[in-house]
């Protein structure tokens, strides 16, 4: 049977290193993952994981069984990539800054677009999205990722990234509609109907 | 298998500008599977280990029996050389560096009492040309040409006013 979080914890505490391997092991991916989306470079997010896995095992005796270690680390390495990123002051571009001036009603209504069709064959809609999603502001960045990469209640988002709820479901839905709009920049969506990739 | 991704995108801004949150979110959720998951590189999970024995050790390195010897040693050897210095070394420099800051102090205050000096000297000389100027403007003719000037602004604001209705009607 698989260990929990708690007993893993538990047995960490106790000197176990196998334990602490375990749960490096296990919730290494989400915090990579949220790390590298937030600070967007490969080598740096490897190291700030690694960053708040330490700080993770110095603070291990104030973790609270109550509470989620999933939600627990993934705050630590929030706050780590936080702190990165304010060092660094890397340029990013307004989640609200939508240079065409279009809203959503324009580019539902726009089929002056082309086709994307060949591009989506040649799967260029990920290139499309990735790079949409890395114009996006870190904070609203880390919100996007938690939802749907790592699949986070908005509950569990909210006590990641030390926000209310409201807002953290009013910043997903600002990051969703900018997401849109770069999207429809890229000449996704609002094409004749019937184009599949 | 095909995925229609542009229907997909279509679905999900109409569930957005409709302000379905609830559907837009499962639609954009859908759109989002396109997003690739990044990799754990191999031996994460020994890096991390290694750094953690890493900190630790230098954590414990004052734990260490020779470590606190050696610091013992290194503050009793100090003393003793402090020891050595007669007393009036010490009193002497004491004295130094205590007359340093008096210096340092008075010479603050010197030039502060020199600045609010010139600040008020400054204020004097303004004071006195603006009552020279307000003098010269309280004679009948500058009175005069004060007035005159004020009816022609007046009657300006006036046509313009005037000129500006006609406009807009």
């Amino acid at each position: 049977m698989t260990p929990t979080d708690a007993r893993l914890v538990e047995q960490a505490l106790a000197g176990s290193q196998d334990a602490f391997r375990a749960l490096v092991d296990r919730h290494s991916r989400p915090v990579l993952n949220l790390v590298a989306r937030m600070v967007r470079d490969d080598g740096v997010a490897e190291e700030l994981a690694q960053d708040a896995f330490v700080k993770a095992f110095g603070a291990l005796r104030t973790f609270d069984p109550a509470y989620k270690f999933s939600n627990w680390i993934l705050r630590i390495a929030h706050n780590v990539a936080i702190d990165h990123l304010r060092k660094s002051r890397l340029p990013v571009v307004s989640i609200d800054d939508d240079s065409s001036g279009r809203d959503m009603a324009d580019v539902l209504a726009d089929t002056r677009e082309p086709s994307a069709f060949d591009r989506a064959v040649q799967g260029d809609f990920r290139e499309d999205l990735e790079a949409a999603l890395a114009q996006l502001r870190p904070e609203f960045r880390r919100l996007v990722v938690m939802r749907y990469l790592e699949d986070l209640s908005y509950e569990d988002i909210a006590e990641v990234a030390g926000l209310p709820l409201g807002t953290v479901k009013s910043h997903l839905h600002r990051a969703r509609a900018a997401l849109g709009r770069l999207l429809a920049d890229s000449g996704w969506g609002p094409g004749p109907p019937g184009h599949e990739a | 298998m095909t995925r229609n991704v542009n229907g997909e995108i279509r679905e999900w801004l109409e569930a957005e500008a409709a302000g379905r949150a609830d559907e837009a979110d499962v639609r954009f959720r859908s759109v989002s599977r396109e997003l690739t998951r990044p990799l754990v590189p191999a031996g994460f999970a020994d890096a991390v280990i290694a750094r953690i024995g890493a900190a630790r050790a230098a954590a414990d390195a004052y734990s260490k029996r020779w470590v606190r010897i050696a610091v013992a040693a290194s503050v009793v050897l100090v003393g003793g050389v402090g020891a050595l210095v007669p007393w009036h070394v010490w009193m002497g420099a004491l004295l130094a560096s205590v007359q340093a800051v008096a210096v340092g102090v008075g010479q603050v205050i010197v030039g502060g009492r020199a600045w609010v000096s010139g600040g008020f000297a400054l204020w004097n000389g303004l004071a006195e040309a603006a009552a020279v100027v307000g003098r010269l403007l309280l004679g009948p003719v500058p009175i005069g040409v004060l007035a005159l000037n004020l009816a022609v602004a007046v009657c300006a604001f006036g046509a313009l006013r005037r000129l500006m209705a006609e406009q807009e009607n």
